[in-house]
């Protein structure tokens, strides 16, 4: 309450001073109430995700599929949460999703609110949550050997992580046909202001330029020097070149990638499960393939089916299905069933 | 003193007749005086009756010429010597009125910040140039000095507990019409970093008017708040002096400022500690405000006011109507202190150096609805909008943003506040009263109440923070009826003052008295520098 840092430089305070000095303040009150827009404080975890107020609300998958993956698979875990639409500002990682866990006494709040959960520990936060309470599910096809499992997914990871990313960036950010989705995801609910909304719209056009040509070809990096004002102007040869994306070659390795997927699902299909890996239930691998699968599908009306409104008539959903035999069709729609199966609503939490 | 045997006591070892003597001497002595002091107020007398006589003349401007403005337009200084060389002005006048007019129009000149100071003025009889020139015609001749037109400045600035580096670079008089515009980059202890650029103009040709066109962009830390706040944005500003009426020219003055500002904000750069309250305003928001601001310094020294007043007043509409935006709200400050020397009883000439002075603030935040209704549901304030209270330029005694809500460690700030102190200051005893060092004794307080939405929870609408306009008003009555609620957070103590001619320097000892759970008050030892105390 008092000053927390103490200072080398200074004496210690003498004793009886010290015996003074802890009669101060002579009244102490109640704390003052926190503003309006404050969050209440939840007794459940806080999972911080791209998505609107109302699909926040209502639980609803997040449009970005890095969130996607972590929300769906606390679902996967049966694990309450609640949702808050974030911006990647409020993360401490510079990137959503985050979890922040529950607050331990609902009316502290005077005192340190708990650390955020990067999505980097998100699996062993998520892991060494559910083991508290007893599993339902037969223990046999449940907690496989994490060391295991991590050795198993090594080798397809990478499919997530490349192929199949640069392919998403690609189609929602690169493809000019994509602009009014990914204008209506990520830049009008960000401000009102046009000037703005141009400014950010163009910041995470060349941020998945970027990112899409460091996947494609890791070992090309910038040469040379570069001058940058505030990273918004840059000079000097070094500086950043607009990149030549060829988009069917994105979408041709993409489609290698799933083809893959399909292949090794239909292997946990054989084995009887449909889950990746022959496990029982859905892991975080499954969600890691569901949070792509999913949102590349096309809406069709309503609000709780899945996927987005493509402009460009679902080009990524095409290469989905088209892989192996529908196995990640059929996987996609699992996960739902167990994650978002019956009413949208019916899983809303408070 | 018995033991003094050496040393004359002249009071007493005095006979009467070395007395009387004495005295006739001292007698002569101030009748000299007084003499003296007579011839010298009849001569100066004379002195002011003749220059009265002379200033009495007829004289009239035949023609006006002014040298040494080479960038300088024409058509700009017209409109400052024109109304003297004006028929309706110059006929029947006297010497002394174009001598008051001449220097009115040096003195606004010189306000203009183009040319060096005191102009060379030189008066000749008009008939040695020009045969037609009647007796009381003059020509006048004004030799200015322009200032350099490019100016680099690097340096290091002290503001409100604040300390930074500069580069600067001015351009005057760039069009010829004293326009200036100013590039300053800086890095320092909180804001990180600041580019701004400004181009002022003062409004035909008048220095009591400046128009100004500022874009910057920025990075502040606020650690009070664990986060990082990145602005860009510009800005319209037009700021004039105005004489209260009665006031005679070069007499006191009040400045306004009007200005229009598109500010994009982005609440970045989150501690790990951040609070949830801090995580949930993270990422842009666009202001789009009006702002007003109207001030009185009456007193005699801004950094160590011993005499007179300051009165300030802010007021800023945002968001509402045609200004749009994301953030919409009616915010409103008033600042007040005065000080007053005390005199010590007793013969003691000239000022004691001791002053009692106070000051009181207060502040209002509004949220409002956007467009242009006024009953439609208004969102409540974002923490870059609130006010911040506490600190060693404001209520010592407590740290930076240490008083009101908290969340966490985050102060995260409050839609009305008041806060007010008192304070005495005392000369060191060898420094005396001329000596910008004093002692202080000060007790402050105040309090910082946020707006609470009473209706929040019962959730009509699927947004849970807006609020309509009949909660606004209720939790605004409420808010304000919090800050009697109790003795306000309050805190004393002494300190060292030194006001240097930048920034004012204190070292307080201080105790918090009064405080609420969470507010971080500071007890003993507390640095300010700062522009602007409470």
């Amino acid at each position: 309450m008092t000053e927390p840092r103490t200072r080398s430089w200074m004496p210690p305070i003498p004793a009886p001073l010290q015996r003074l000095f802890d009669h101060f303040p002579l009244t102490t009150y109640p704390p003052n109430e926190l503003p309006a827009r404050s969050p209440r404080p939840s007794s459940l975890p806080t999972l911080y995700v791209f998505a609107s107020d109302e699909d926040a609300a209502r639980g609803r998958p997040s449009f970005n599929p890095s969130c996607l993956k972590w929300q769906t698979f606390l679902r996967l875990s049966a694990i309450p949460h609640t949702l808050v639409p974030s911006t990647n500002h409020a993360s401490p990682t510079g990137a959503l999703p985050f979890l922040l866990p529950p607050t331990p006494t609902p009316s502290g709040s005077s005192l340190l609110p708990p650390r955020p959960i990067p999505a980097s520990n998100l699996e062993h936060y998520i892991l060494t949550t559910t083991t508290n309470p007893p599993s339902t599910s037969p223990p046999t096809t449940t907690s496989p050997d994490p060391q295991l499992l991590l050795a198993q997914q090594a080798p397809y990871l990478p499919l997530l992580t490349g192929p199949i990313r640069a392919a998403w960036l690609t189609a929602l950010y690169l493809d000019p046909s994509n602009t009014p989705l990914l204008t209506s995801l990520y830049v009008s609910p960000a401000t009102t202001s046009p000037l703005v909304r141009a400014s950010l719209l163009s910041q995470l056009r060349s941020a998945a330029e970027a990112e899409v040509a460091r996947i494609l070809a890791p070992t090309t990096g910038h040469g040379g020097w570069k001058v940058s004002v505030n990273n918004l102007l840059e000079f000097g040869p070094g500086a950043r070149t607009p990149a030549v994306i060829d988009r069917e070659e994105v979408y041709a390795r993409a489609a290698e990638a799933f083809e893959s997927l399909a292949v090794l699902l239909r292997e946990g299909e054989g084995g009887g499960t449909g889950w990746f890996f022959g496990r029982g239930e859905g892991g975080v691998f499954d969600a890691g393939v569901f949070a792509y699968t999913c949102l590349m599908g096309v809406k069709e009306g309503g609000d709780d089916g899945m996927g987005l409104g493509w402009g460009d008539g679902g080009r990524l959903d095409g290469i989905v299905r088209r892989a192996g035999g529908g196995e990640l069709v059929r996987h996609r729609e699992r996960v739902w069933e167990v994650c978002w199966g019956g009413d949208g609503d019916e899983k809303t939490e408070e | 003193m018995a033991s003094n045997t050496t040393g004359v006591d002249p009071g007493k070892e005095l006979d009467p007749i070395v007395k009387v003597r004495k005295e006739t001497e001292v007698l002569q002595d101030e009748a000299h005086n007084i003499v003296a002091k007579a011839q010298e107020e009849e001569s100066q007398q004379l002195a002011t009756a003749l220059l009265f006589e002379h200033l009495q003349r007829p004289a009239t401007i035949n023609s006006l010429e002014v040298h040494g403005a080479r960038h300088t337009r024409k058509d700009f200084l017209d409109p400052i010597f024109k109304p003297l060389v004006e028929e309706s002005r110059n006929a029947g006048t006297t010497l002394g009125s174009v001598l008051q007019g001449l220097k009115e129009a040096t003195e606004k000149l010189q306000r203009f910040d183009v040319f060096h100071h005191e102009p060379l003025v030189r008066l000749s009889d008009a008939r040695s140039s020009d045969q037609n020139a009647a007796g009381t015609d003059l020509d006048i001749a004004i030799s200015v000095k322009e200032k350099s037109r490019l100016i680099f400045k690097a340096g290091t600035d002290v503001g409100n507990a604040e300390g930074s580096a500069y580069t600067n670079a001015l351009w005057r008089n760039i069009f010829g019409g004293a326009e200036t515009l100013s590039v300053n980059a800086s890095a320092g202890t909180r804001t990180r970093s600041a580019y701004s650029a400004a181009f002022s103009t003062p409004v035909n040709s008048n220095p009591d008017v400046r128009l100004s066109l500022e874009a910057l962009a920025s990075s502040t830390q606020k650690p009070w708040a664990s986060h990082e706040e990145v602005l860009k944005g510009a800005t319209a500003r037009l700021a004039w002096l105005a004489r209260p009426s009665g006031s005679t020219y070069g007499g006191p003055v009040d400045t306004h400022t009007l200005s229009y500002s598109h500010v994009w904000r982005q609440l970045t750069g989150l501690a790990e500690v951040a609070s949830p309250t801090v995580r949930a305003d993270a990422g842009d928001s666009l202001k789009s405000s009006i702002t007003h601001t109207f001030t009185r310094d009456r007193r005699d020294n801004a950094m160590l006011p011993q005499n007179g007043y300051l009165f300030r007043t802010t007021s800023e509409l945002a968001g509402w109507g045609p200004l749009r935006g994301d953030v919409s709200f009616a915010k409103s400050e008033v600042e007040v202190s005065g000080a007053t020397p005390v005199s010590l009883p007793g013969p003691s000439r000239g000022p004691s150096g001791i002053s009692i002075g106070a000051g009181f603030r207060m502040g209002l935040l509004c949220p409002l609805p956007s467009g242009y209704s006024l009953k439609g549901q208004a969102l409540p304030s974002r923490i870059n909008d609130r006010f911040q209270l506490g600190g060693p330029t404001d209520v010592r005694g407590f740290t930076q943003g240490g008083l009101g809500p908290r969340h966490g460690a985050d102060a995260v700030g409050g839609d009305v506040y008041a806060a007010g102190g008192v304070n005495m200051l005392l000369p060191l005893p060898r420094a005396g009263p001329t000596s910008p060092l004093r002692l202080q004794l000060f007790a402050n307080g105040g309090r910082l109440v946020a707006l609470q939405n009473a209706a929040r929870g019962k959730r009509d609408g699927h947004d849970g923070l807006a609020m309509d306009s009949r909660t606004v008003a209720s939790g605004m009555a409420s808010a304000i009826g919090e800050l009697g609620n109790g003795l306000p957070s309050i805190a004393a103590g002494v300190g060292l003052v030194y006001a240097h001619p930048v920034a004012r320097f204190e070292l307080n000892f201080s105790l918090p008295l009064v405080s609420r759970r969470g507010e971080e008050g500071r007890k003993g030892l507390q640095v300010g520098v700062g522009i602007n105390f409470l």
